[in-house]
């Protein structure tokens, strides 16, 4: 699913940051841009309000668009003005073990598996690819007669009178498309 | 000591060009032989590679004159790529001059590990800050002295380049899923605007496509606009869309200063096809495979086959 984010998905580059490089390090002004282009194009949020609470630390969290990210980002998304932690959603109800936080209508979740782009920005930096997700904008698809299988052959199968061989395996199959192109946009950073 | 071999053996018609091999399962070893000229009695006859060689080298064997001549080389030869690992080769910053033409002109002092048909990763371009972290496909090389962006007209830019880094991109496909976005380099205004991208475009007739214009880049009438794919130029890599352009702002690159500021570049995002075609159906096209370079790769129409052997330990 990643690769083929990475592959198909249209980007626009962070340039609110004062790194000195193109795209810059994220700022809540690019999320901002990436959120109105997607409500400009009638994309549905995923994540709904979490209404504010007489808890100390706390903040509302506004309905938002998820984000899939590197967990490299780390120190550069919590520098973001308006950057909330998860711990200080009023509720801890439906949040992601993933999840780190939210900045504007964005919920972002992240990964060491993150998408990363070697040496594309302008001064030859990897590039982060933050992919800022509305409903329905992909899809996977399992095709029939083809899900998940885990092979173990154990020593002496097959061909292997010595019994000196075992082999492991998985198989599958799926398809996986972006079904709307204008619900789903990689907004590019660098550290 | 290995126990067992994999044999992924084939054949192939030399283009006189370099080309890829897909080789599924990888390999340890590969040797590719000419019949052609093994036939005709000259030229190279045998080429072997072997993981852990150099990019772009080779062992050859060589028949002249009823004798033959064992060799290595060091440029043109053999690339493994496996584009699961976003594979990139080393730096190579001695870029000298980006020039402003039509098509535009890479002077450098070191081409080795290039061909033509080649995807570089452009960066730190100093003056031509514009096509910083872009890739482009290449062709026209001079060893050791140029090489040519075919789809970059540069000719309009305020000032050449004068330096720049480039890594090459190991994978010719460039992305792991087909069919992928692509850098936009022109639109025409025309009744039916004519795109030219940076990298070869693989787009066919009957594929949508959706554009993404940055207002750095001028025809911003055309951003988020949809078109269907009418006609393809694989010689100027462009294709036709059923956009009428002919009103809208031209489409030109910012000035260096201005892309140095921070922008977004133009692109084209597959999205779907007409209800006549099937091929535009996302697909994933990530493989290990093997570049056969402009050295090795014979002569037109020469029949070549090829053993790809795998140790099983």
């Amino acid at each position: 699913m990643r690769s083929m984010l990475e592959s198909t998905a249209s980007f626009v580059n962070c340039v609110g940051g004062t790194n000195g490089d193109n795209p810059t390090e994220p700022t809540a002004a690019d999320f901002e841009t990436v959120v109105t282009s997607l409500q400009n194009s009638d994309a549905e949020f995923i994540g709904d309000v979490v209404e504010g609470e007489n808890k100390f630390g706390t903040g509302p969290v506004r309905d938002s668009y998820f984000c899939m990210a590197h967990t490299a980002l780390i120190p550069r998304l919590q520098a973001m003005n308006g950057f909330i932690s998860k711990a200080q959603y009023p509720s801890q109800l439906n949040i992601l073990s993933a999840e780190w936080g939210s900045v504007n209508n964005v919920r972002l979740v992240l990964s060491s598996r993150g998408s990363i782009t070697p040496n594309a920005s302008l001064l030859g930096a990897n590039v982060y690819n933050m992919f800022v997700t509305g409903q329905e904008s992909y899809t996977s698809i399992q095709l029939d007669g083809e899900s998940a299988k885990f092979i173990y052959h154990p020593p002496g199968w097959g061909d292997d009178p010595a019994e000196l061989r075992q082999t492991a395996a998985f198989r599958f199959a799926h398809a996986r498309a972006i079904t709307n192109d204008a619900w789903i946009i990689n907004l590019r950073a660098t550290l | 000591m290995s126990l067992q071999e994999i044999i992924y053996r084939g054949s192939l018609i030399s283009t006189g060009a370099a080309q890829v091999v897909s080789i599924p399962a990888g390999f340890d070893q590969f040797v590719l032989r000419n019949r052609t000229t093994l036939a005709a009695g000259a030229g190279i006859i045998e080429s072997k590679y072997w993981l852990g060689m150099a990019n772009a080298t080779a062992e050859t064997k060589t028949v002249a004159g009823g004798a033959i001549t064992d060799a290595i080389i060091v440029a043109n030869g053999f690339t493994y790529v496996d584009d699961s690992t976003n594979q990139l080769s080393a730096p190579n910053a001695t870029t000298t001059a980006i020039s402003q033409a039509a098509a535009a002109i890479v002077s450098l002092t070191s081409t080795a590990g290039l061909n033509a048909g080649d995807v570089i990763r452009f960066y730190s371009t100093t003056g031509m800050l514009q096509i910083a972290g872009m890739d482009f496909s290449i062709d026209t090389i001079v060893a050791n002295t140029s090489f040519r962006l075919p789809y970059l007209n540069s000719a309009g830019f305020g000032a050449a380049g004068t330096a720049g880094t480039f890594r090459r991109v190991a994978f010719a496909n460039n992305y792991k899923f087909y069919p992928s976005w692509r850098y936009i380099t022109g639109i025409t205004a025309a009744a039916q605007a004519v795109v030219t991208f940076s990298v070869t475009h693989q787009y066919v007739v009957g594929q949508k496509l959706s554009l993404r214009i940055p207002t750095a880049f001028g025809m911003t009438q055309m951003n988020g606009l949809t078109g269907t794919v009418v006609a393809i130029n694989t010689t100027t890599n462009t294709v036709t869309l059923d956009i009428d352009s002919s009103a809208f702002t031209a489409f030109a690159f910012p000035t260096s200063a201005t892309a140095a500021a921070g922008v977004s570049f133009p692109i084209a995002v597959p999205a779907g096809e007409s209800a006549t075609i099937l091929t535009g159906a996302e697909r994933d096209i990530a493989s290990r495979s093997i570049l056969i370079g402009s050295a090795i790769c014979g002569t037109l129409n020469d029949v070549m086959d090829y053993w790809a052997y795998r140790s099983e330990t």
